[in-house]
């Protein structure tokens, strides 16, 4: 069962980080890095599943794939801004932290840009006149 | 009816498809922003079957994609288009190039009436450019008639006084100005004499 032993992981880890945390924080971090880096190559295989059903999904329902492409990009940023800001904040570094929250939301507001101006142009040609 | 049904079916996709990326969703502040992007999809969802309705062959353009270059682009990639091709030119083959065109050459020369067999040599500049052209041209038809006590050794030039090695020169010329705009005093002709 993988929750089984990302659920130890996650103990044996906590663990560590206690102690860790009090004799040499810089360590703590490193360890805090090296468990979020494990489990998230760890899930990998398992979004991969879910990813193929939702290509299969949109495929089905003739929507250009490079759209998913982006949503699925837009999500990845989400999750790496995500995983690096609470690392930085952890480490209590909060200014860090809300400086990579705000490159991803900017990268978001980027990627979403294409679609919003291919919707906006197919409503103007929708418009009459 | 069949664009309701195509509606209601991309509903339900997107419902699924949303409802799986929502789970998905990582809980913090960049939350609203996927959610924005997410609710783009939806539209984009159900706009694609109305638009496909109204105008057939429609599709989202896709003009502003990443991936998409705006005319003045298209100038400069043209533009590293040829000086690539100068580069491929500069190192193909050139040797290979060039027996090809001789072989062309030779089997042209020799649909020419009066042509029983044409040997070409080419040659070319560092840009693929022809610059001089050899032909050794063995007529069937006539056979020349010397004096007695002279023989020809090399292959001799044009002569003047047969009207026929005039003819045929005259078609060479006129073959490879057209074929390749090379000027006939570029274009070395020689017949082969004595049969």
């Amino acid at each position: 069962m993988d929750i089984g032993q990302i659920v130890g992981l996650a103990l044996v880890t906590t663990i560590f980080l206690l102690i860790l945390r009090q004799q040499k924080p810089v360590m703590a971090v490193l360890l805090s890095i090296v468990f979020s880096i494990l489990v998230f190559t760890l899930m990998m295989s398992k979004m991969a599943s879910i990813l193929g059903v939702m290509q299969e999904l949109t495929r089905r329902a003739d929507i250009n794939q490079f759209f998913l492409g982006t949503i699925l990009k837009i999500l990845g940023v989400a999750y790496l801004g995500e995983f690096a800001a609470v690392l930085c904040e952890d480490a209590g570094e909060k200014a860090v932290a809300t400086k990579v929250e705000f490159a991803a939301k900017i990268i978001i507001a980027v990627l979403a840009l294409p679609i919003i101006i291919a919707i906006l142009e197919s409503l103007m040609e929708l418009m009459p006149g | 009816m069949n664009l309701l049904y195509e509606i209601v079916r991309n509903i339900i996709v997107i419902i699924l498809v949303s409802s799986l990326l929502e789970l998905l969703l990582p809980d913090g502040r960049i939350k609203p922003f996927v959610r924005f992007a997410i609710g783009l999809f939806v539209l984009i969802a159900i706009l694609s079957p109305v638009l496909g309705f109204l105008y057939s062959d429609h599709d989202f353009s896709l003009r502003f994609w990443d991936s998409g270059f705006s005319s003045s682009d298209e100038e400069k990639f043209l533009e590293k288009g040829g000086l690539l091709h100068e580069e491929i030119m500069q190192q193909a083959d050139q040797e290979r190039i060039r027996e090809k065109m001789q072989g062309q050459l030779d089997a042209i020369l020799i649909l020419i009436p009066g042509v029983e067999d044409a040997q070409t040599t080419l040659s070319m500049n560092t840009e693929g450019v022809i610059t001089e052209a050899r032909i050794i041209v063995r007529s069937g038809s006539d056979k020349k008639e010397y004096p007695a006590g002279k023989v020809d050794v090399f292959p001799a030039l044009v002569d003047e006084s047969n009207p026929q090695e005039n003819e045929i020169c005259h078609k060479i010329h006129k073959i490879i100005k057209n074929l390749y705009g090379l000027d006939p005093g570029l274009v070395k002709i020689e017949f082969e004499g004595g049969q």
